[in-house]
């Protein structure tokens, strides 16, 4: 029988009482409400850890980096014991054929049962050999292990659209998990890389309830890519009174003014760093005085340069959540279009809806 | 009533002089959009309304009286200002333009290229002030969300406050006697 979560904190000598306390936090961070941490703390006692295979396709290893840095209450030191990380050859012990074997092994004993994490994507042309793991294609080690798998995570924007290997001309056909595996379910967390809170609040989620937070159209979840970088960004009034940096470093540059005209992409891109920011919370991109460059959309390399002034907001997502708007993408006619459309932005700016 | 039309026709006056200034080479207006100030009433001594115009649809906040305009000074530009409206919690973020002053706003939509003409902005700008205004708060949803935002911070909810919240929000779903008969035999857990 595996170690439960509660079991590994015991014995690294965490008193119940801050593992009562991370159940909540964590209830909190997810936006479950109070009610949830009983629930959760009950499932974390009882529950074996989810057992996570953490496969690397090409990639970066940003993803990764991201995830050990979340600041996350208690979660920087605990949650590699909440999940059982049993493969992930960035971190892992194991070497050789023994790490491979551990593959093989959790496939067999958990069938139906673990999590595949995927952080990078597979190459298709020459029949994958683009990226070799263990000696074989990563393509084929990324079917064996989804196959059985309960769900798969598709880390990041590799994982999730593709990303810069993916771009034109995209030599080695890289594509992103889903073009691949058609049959499980698929959460998208894309970000080059994501926000590490985002990622352990998403696999904390996974972990304690063995079931996939609410998702958008497009496989990400809401809670974190509802809104877009434009719609929280604290120099939006100056987007709105038209005070933009016209050069770098002038004068609008130093009053902290709208980088809309530097080529921010804020208005057509979805993700929560204007909310819950990076590095704990401290920054993002725009506060340090650069525009966002949209690494959450899909297929951002190929649409123009990062410093391009965004002018056709179409060929991002604009419609991505047109579920939640309650628009048609193409456009609000009528009516009773307009007041639903009225209706339903309260309800997703409000506080309670999602970030922020 | 006056100092609410009075508001409404300044931000018009001075957002229609920055469609013709200041945005004229923003490509992403919709030309079907005029600047309109829609239902500006006093809320709360404050100015309430939404602000139409060709490149975002926008709640705005503005000060009521002298006094306001003084207060409202010592907010720093581009802070997020939390206000409770009958809808919720709704997050503003304070900016300033010469011609109106401070000012808070919280977008609606932008950009506004969906809308197909301009009567259908309006329709959607006085629909969300009427969902604004009506309280149909779902009191289930005690937006956990605001911890979500303190923590991301750096700053924690207190075990008191956590406790406090858990008696409140769910006095009957979860029992004290079933949330510490879980911890039975660890009495550190039982102080509270």
């Amino acid at each position: 029988m595996r170690e439960t979560f509660y079991d590994v904190l015991r014995r690294q000598g965490v008193s119940r009482r801050s593992f009562l306390k991370f159940c909540s936090l964590t209830a909190s961070a997810l936006g479950l409400g109070p009610t949830v941490a009983p629930q959760m703390a009950h499932a974390l006692e009882t529950k074996p850890r989810t057992p996570i295979l953490w496969l690397h396709g090409l990639e970066c290893t940003c993803c990764s980096e991201a995830f050990i840095r979340s600041a996350h209450p208690l979660a920087k030191d605990v949650i590699l014991s909440m999940i059982s990380l049993d493969y992930d050859d960035t971190i892992m012990a194991a070497a050789g054929h023994q790490a491979e074997a551990i593959i093989e092994e959790i496939v067999r004993d958990y069938k139906g049962e673990y999590i595949l994490a995927c952080e990078g994507n597979p190459p298709l042309n020459e029949d994958g050999m683009f990226c070799i793991i263990g000696g074989k294609p990563y393509l084929e080690q990324l079917k064996f292990a989804a196959k059985d798998c309960k769900a798969i995570i598709s880390w990041g924007s590799c994982a999730s659209w593709g990303c810069v290997q993916a771009a034109r001309p995209n030599p080695t056909q890289a594509v992103p998990i889903h073009k691949v595996i058609t049959d499980k379910p698929i959460i998208k967390v894309p970000g080059c890389p994501p926000i590490p809170e985002v990622m352990t609040a998403v696999i904390t989620y996974i972990a304690t309830f063995g079931r996939l937070p609410e998702l958008d159209r497009q496989g990400r979840p809401k809670m974190f890519y509802s809104q877009r970088i434009h719609d929280k960004c604290y120099r939006r009034p100056h987007f709105d009174a038209g005070q933009f940096v016209e050069t770098w470093d002038d004068e609008g540059a130093r009053k902290g003014y709208c980088l809309y005209k530097m080529g921010c992409k804020g208005p057509t891109t979805y993700n929560a760093c204007s909310t819950v920011r990076w590095n704990g919370g401290l920054s993002f991109p725009i506060q340090s005085g650069h525009g966002c460059i949209g690494c959450s959309e899909d297929g951002f390399w190929d649409n123009g340069s990062f410093y391009d002034r965004l002018t056709n907001i179409h060929q991002f997502g604009i419609e991505a959540n047109a579920d939640d708007v309650g628009l048609a993408a193409a456009g609000v006619v009528g009516a009773a279009a307009a007041a639903h459309a009225g209706v339903s932005v309260i309800k997703r700016m409000s506080e309670k809806g999602g970030q922020e | 009533m006056d100092s609410a039309k009075a508001v409404a026709k300044s931000l018009e006056a001075a957002f229609s002089g920055i469609q013709k200034t200041r945005m004229n080479d923003v490509p992403i207006l919709n030309p079907a959009l005029a600047v309109e100030a829609v239902g500006f009433r006093d809320w709360n001594g404050h100015c309430l309304g939404v602000l139409i115009t060709p490149w975002f649809i926008n709640l705005m906040l503005l000060p009521g009286g002298e006094e306001g305009v003084e207060k409202w000074q010592s907010l720093g530009l581009g802070a997020s200002v939390t206000h409770i409206l009958p809808a919720g919690r709704f997050n503003f973020i304070v900016g300033e333009e010469e011609a109106i002053g401070r000012f808070q706003m919280c977008s609606l939509f932008s950009p506004v290229l969906e809308f197909e003409d301009h009567e259908a902005a309006r329709i959607t700008a006085e629909s969300a002030l009427q969902a604004l205004m009506a309280d149909e708060q779902d009191e289930k949803v005690e937006d956990p969300d605001r911890h979500m935002l303190r923590m991301a911070k750096g700053d924690f909810p207190s075990a008191e406050e956590i406790a406090s919240e858990r008696e409140r929000a769910a006095p009957h779903e979860v029992s004290r006697r079933n949330l510490l008969t879980v911890s039975q035999g660890d009495e550190e857990s039982t102080a509270s």
